[in-house]
């Protein structure tokens, strides 16, 4: 076959391919898809099944104005796959999920169990498993992203943003939803959630995140307010910044450390037929703020704050852990994963009787507090005379 | 009928890309847990040996594939009755590939379009390039490793911030059993499957070059393997590892440089089709070439429409589901391919050297 007969063939061929073979197989546009900014999920007492609550961005909003929409849709269902198409026949377009940046759920449920809640996030591949969790210490999580009724932005979008600098104050975990799942299953390792709560103050409503929710296994059985879940984090080596308030000599808050590394060492040891758990913080900090005129080259040396520091630091984390250890038996800091590691043979034997072994868990903990700097000023103001 | 030669460095990169095919992205058998890369490294040494093996029949049997040897050892009757299984295997095998890449794209990539689709694609590119002849499939090789690799490096490099080294302790966890149960999967699947290349030793230049294209690439493989296999270790930990089909998916997904470098999964999954792609072709040609040997064909090119069309087909019906293809490739494969992969190049290496002494025994030449 040559001439022209077979170059019409190929013109004809590359024409048909053209039409039918280029684009997408299922293509669709964004204004038919409502985009999920977050989700809330809570326990739906009248059918004993589970609510879902969607945040959801709002495309239709027009682009002259410089805030998003956004919308609001709650439904009840048995699993949450259902309800997730389910809420097509609402809103009537297909809900796209790759944007959510957020998942809050209510107590009553984190305390009936979490994996029925977050594994189809985890399984689907239209969701991410890289969305941020958190536990409402409200009594609805549906409150939470109610708020912005009030506020006029996507609560989801700010918690998000939240998350991002929590690094800055570290009085909550920050926990995205594999990292969840990793917890749980890892053997010697017991998961925590960041708690958020709607502070009202001066008749100003606001959502904030701080404090943990503990687990055991995937249910929630405590919380730990903001301050406890600092300790917490040293003691998990999550620690990325915040601030440590330390009282003068006489026992008053006066001096601001701002945390610009820490590092945390767990070491289980055997000593005395007993296991024990070393654990040795390591923090360099930075002299932010003094509330006095007090002589730093004087009585209250810098040296001096650093030790007393540092003795306030170790008797809270201690403070923590035991609190932990009694209340919870909850092993949030991951020392059964660090006796695994260590010393996979005596971990073998203590496995399965492991959340007792930990309640009585001996453990020792040494905190060492540097002051590298003093921030700009070489020394504190001084009162003329 | 032309004979085809592509020099050692393309036959490299097709044992290369032939080996880290579809484990690059269905990962290896994981019994071990995070002991899983001693397997590894155990998998390759006792590969090296058999290479070894192969690369002798090479010198044995110059200028002749898998199936004149077969044909030579056995005679006529027995012989054409294993390049039977050797065609059923190679046949086989391309329709697992081809269903691995469907599964792949029906469960993550493209999960609305039908399986039958990207795999009848990239069958037809295949049966192209099979048609075209092994020097294309040797160019291309060469050209998409350097791709293939380079777009492994990127991504081993972009997902260190994400590696947590306490999940490699500690150390040999549950013992040595599970390590050597994987090693025999690993050994299986992928780095003994290269026994297809057998089929295609009438491409290889020189008398010896054989041993040469068969170590460093397996070598290479298994590096590259390593590689990919401890870093998705690292980023997902031994447990959720274990639960994935895709382990390699799931980890380039949570690489996050400065929330602006994410998702980048699905970039990823190109090389997956690049190694995919040369794998599936080098089964179909040893395939054809088999055929054609059995039914005395001028050339395998007559074939190669239909057994190219034949595979795509039986990739659709080859499994019920994905649960079934993760249990048949991590449980049943490493039983089923030791027939092919190494019993049968053994008997033939034996009776080989056994009539190879004979005959310098009895008089000077063969030939």
């Amino acid at each position: 076959m040559k001439g022209p007969a077979s170059r019409l063939l190929a013109v004809l061929l590359a024409v048909c391919m053209l039409v039918s073979l280029s684009g997408c197989w299922n293509y669709s546009e964004i204004d038919d898809m409502s985009i999920v900014a977050g989700v809330a999920l809570d326990t739906n007492k009248a059918d004993n099944n589970i609510q879902m609550t969607v945040e959801m961005v709002d495309t239709q909003g027009g682009l002259q104005d410089n805030e998003t929409g956004f919308k609001i849709l709650s439904l009840s269902g048995d699993t949450i796959f259902n309800i997730a198409r389910s809420m097509i026949s609402i809103t009537g377009r297909k809900l796209f999920w790759s944007h959510a940046k957020v998942i809050i759920i209510s107590e009553e449920l984190a305390r009936e169990g979490l994996i029925k809640v977050i594994d189809w996030y985890s399984r689907d591949t239209e969701t991410r498993a890289d969305v941020f969790i958190f536990i409402s210490g409200e009594q609805n999580a549906r409150q939470v992203l109610d708020l912005n009724s009030t506020k006029k932005t996507i609560i989801s979008f700010e918690l998000a943003q939240m998350m991002r600098d929590e690094k800055f104050t570290g009085t909550a975990p920050v926990v995205e939803i594999w990292d969840f799942i990793d917890k749980l299953e890892t053997p010697g390792k017991n998961a925590i959630a960041p708690l958020i709560n709607i502070s009202e103050v001066n008749g100003q409503k606001n959502e904030r995140v701080a404090g943990a929710a503990v687990f055991v296994g995937d249910r929630m059985v405590g919380k730990l307010d903001g301050k406890e879940t600092q300790f917490t984090l040293f003691a998990k080596n999550d620690i990325k910044g915040g601030v440590l308030t330390v009282d003068n000599e006489r026992g008053i808050p006066t001096y601001s450390l701002e945390i610009l590394s820490s590092r945390t060492k767990v070491k289980p040891v055997w000593t005395g037929g007993k296991l024990q758990l070393q654990v040795s913080t390591l923090t360099h900090t930075g002299l932010d703020e003094v509330m006095s005129t007090v002589d730093l080259n004087g009585k209250e040396s810098i040296q001096a704050i650093e030790e007393r520091a540092s003795a306030d630091l170790q008797e809270q984390i201690l403070a923590v852990i035991r609190k932990v250890q009694r209340e919870y038996q909850a092993d949030i800091f991951g020392f059964g994963k660090a006796v695994h590691d260590d010393m996979p043979q005596i971990w073998h034997g203590i496995e399965k009787r492991w959340p007792q072994e930990f309640k009585e868990l001996d453990i020792k903990v040494t905190s060492k507090v540097v002051i590298q700097s003093t921030a700009k000023s070489s020394r504190t103001i001084k009162l003329g005379d | 009928m032309g004979k085809e030669i592509i020099p050692a460095g393309q036959s490299i990169s097709i044992v290369i890309l032939f080996i880290i095919g579809s484990s690059l992205f269905m990962g290896t058998s994981g019994e071990s847990g995070n002991s899983s890369w001693i397997a590894l490294i155990l998998a390759v040494l006792l590969t090296l040996p058999l290479m070894l093996i192969y690369a002798r029949l090479h010198v044995l049997f110059p200028g002749k594939n898998l199936y004149d040897m077969l044909i030579a050892v056995f005679g006529g009757f027995i012989g054409r009755l294993f390049c039977c299984l050797y065609i059923w295997y190679t046949l086989h095998l391309g329709s697992l590939v081809l269903r691995n890449y469907g599964e792949f794209s029906k469960t993550v990539a493209l999960t609305s379009t039908p399986m039958l689709a990207p795999m009848l694609i990239v069958g037809l590119l295949c049966i192209w390039a099979v048609n075209a002849g092994m020097e294309v499939v040797g160019r291309s090789a060469k050209f998409l490793l350097l791709f293939t690799l380079a777009v492994i490096v990127v991504v081993q490099l972009l997902s260190i911030p994400k590696f947590e080294y306490q999940h490699l302790q500690p150390l040999l966890d549950s013992g040595w059993g599970p390590v050597f149960q994987d090693m025999a999967g690993t050994f299986t699947f992928p780095f003994a499957e290269i026994v297809v290349f057998l089929g295609a030793f009438t491409v290889l230049p020189r008398k010896g070059s054989a041993v040469r294209v068969l170590i460093s690439g397996v070598v290479i493989a298994g590096v590259i393997i390593i590689g990919v296999s401890v870093r998705n270790l690292l980023v997902l930990g031994p447990e959720i590892l274990s639960s994935l089909y895709f382990p390699s998916y799931v980890a380039v997904s949570r690489i996050n440089i400065g929330d602006f470098l994410t998702r980048i999964e699905g970039s990823s999954a190109i090389i997956f089709v690049t190694s995919l792609f040369i794998k599936v072709s080098l089964c179909l040609y040893v395939a054809c070439q088999g055929i054609a040997r059995v039914f005395k064909l001028e050339s395998y090119r007559s074939v190669v429409l239909q057994t190219g069309l034949i595979m795509v087909c039986m990739a659709d019906f080859i499994y019920k589901d994905i649960t079934q293809m993760q249990y048949f490739a991590y449980h049943i494969y490493k039983i089923y391919a030791l027939p092919f992969q190494v019993f049968i190049p053994l008997l033939l290496w034996i009776t080989a050297e056994i009539m190879a002494h004979r005959s310098t025994g009895r008089e000077e030449d063969v030939q």
